[in-house]
């Protein structure tokens, strides 16, 4: 080995990353040419000198922002009586109805987490549209071409359920449309997934939003919100009542 | 019976959501600080480094059910430089363009009691750090990964998206040009 071949070396040797047959060869060119080992020496100072910058510290700030925005935070267990007791009924009842339907298509809490996070994400600066609108003529179209599956589009402006926009997300690994409206100071987002869901509206809360799943037309919808629960029921209501497909104009 | 769960992490417990949350956690969460020092280096503001450490743990918690490896965090890692690339990508300041310059070496000239050896173990913190800021994205990158996060080439390979050889000769340059940093900042600090 000559000293430019070593040279290329020296740095895989002081990240002992070389083969054996290399290590062996860099380290008796070594032994002889004081060149290449002052070489060595000054890579050794500069590593050690680069080593000793500290890392940037996380804030306390990002790390509870990062613990809140994931879903499902784990807390100490809360005693409450009924609520206790509900829980576990809840979730024993749910078990049972997991085993006997099994699983169809994915699995329902993973989504539940995609969907909180999306939407969690989406309150973040900058996140919340990619279509910025209140015509839902020209919300509905954004979306064809992006997406196989056309979401019913309806303003409710006149109720207090203003239509702002759309948004592609990826939840459970697919392309989906979010119909995104605003209601006093709150957003609501609107998931519109391509599967069969549970027909009759299921409303759950989770890390203070509350989360309103249901069918229609062969589509699955699920309405996440901070705002109160009788006004997502309330928008909920609105959209499920709003006669035909919303395409027909 | 039918086996429902071929190829996914086995899970505790019976409630997928949770054990997903703790299993994060475990594997995860657990280099966030790994995950923002290269994300401040990336991005040199504490600022964005912070947006962009936030959403990629939570792009990370949305992939983790598919995630199959054992490391979490070359993993994370990877998610974090996407993360970073795009936003500087989107403010132009990413180029991968750089002088790939052969035949440098670390010092100037070949002295026996190794001047330029104690010349860089007496610098100080600071100057190290705006060396090591004003080098291209591309060097800065293996430099970070490499001596800060101590990675292999192999996992470096993995995150950078380059082959195992171009990590060696990139980190090389890397070096080089690092310490030519160091010496002209002395050049024009010492009259």
């Amino acid at each position: 080995m000559n000293c430019d071949q070593v040279k290329r070396l020296l740095g895989a040797l002081e990240d002992k990353e070389l083969s054996a047959s290399d290590d062996m060869m860099v380290r008796s060119h070594l032994t002889t040419c004081a060149k290449c080992q002052s070489e060595l020496t000054a890579l050794q100072a500069l590593r050690e000198t680069v080593a000793k910058q500290a890392p940037y510290g996380v804030s306390d700030g990002l790390r509870n922002r990062i613990s809140r925005a994931l879903p499902m935070e784990p807390e100490p267990r809360k005693r409450s009586f009924g609520w206790g007791y509900g829980f576990i009924l809840g979730l024993a009842c749910s078990a049972v109805a997991f085993f006997f339907f099994g699983r169809q298509g994915q699995d329902p809490s993973v989504l539940e987490g995609d969907i909180l996070a999306s939407h969690i994400r989406s309150l973040m600066p900058g996140h919340m549209t990619d279509v910025v609108s209140s015509d839902r003529h020209t919300v509905k179209p954004w979306f064809s071409g992006k997406v196989d599956i056309s979401p019913p589009t309806w303003d409710f402006k006149e109720n207090g359920f203003k239509l702002t926009g759309g948004r592609l997300d990826y939840i459970d690994g697919r392309a989906t449309p979010v119909l995104v409206y605003r209601v006093r100071q709150h957003w609501i987002n609107l998931f519109v997934l391509a599967r069969q869901g549970k027909t009759p509206p299921v409303s759950l809360d989770r890390q203070g939003f509350h989360i309103v799943e249901w069918a229609q037309s062969g589509l699955e919808f699920v309405a996440v919100s901070d705002v109160d629960a009788a006004a997502l029921k309330q928008f909920v209501d609105l959209y499920r009542n709003a006669s035909g497909p919303g395409d027909n104009h | 019976m039918k086996i429902e769960s071929v190829g996914i992490p086995p899970r505790l417990g019976f409630h997928p959501m949770k054990d997903q949350r703790r299993q994060f956690e475990w594997v995860i969460m657990r280099h966030l600080e790994a995950a923002y020092n290269v994300a401040r280096w990336y991005l040199r503001n504490e600022h964005d480094a912070e947006d962009i450490v936030q959403d990629s743990m939570l792009k990370a918690y949305q992939a983790f059910p598919k995630f199959r490896g054992v490391d979490g965090k070359p993993w994370l890692l990877k998610i974090v430089r996407n993360g970073c690339i795009r936003h500087l990508e989107r403010q132009g300041r990413f180029k991968t363009d750089v002088l790939e310059e052969e035949g440098m070496s670390m010092e100037s000239v070949g002295v026996q009691d190794d001047p330029e050896a104690q010349f860089l173990r007496a610098l100080s913190n600071e100057r190290v750090r705006l060396a090591i800021e004003s080098l291209p994205s591309v060097y800065r990158e293996v430099i970070v990964l490499r001596e800060f996060e101590e990675l292999s080439y192999a996992q470096i390979s993995e995150i950078v998206g380059i082959p195992c050889g171009t990590v060696m000769s990139r980190l090389s340059r890397a070096r080089v040009q690092l310490a030519s940093a160091l010496r002209a900042e002395q050049c024009e600090e010492t009259p």
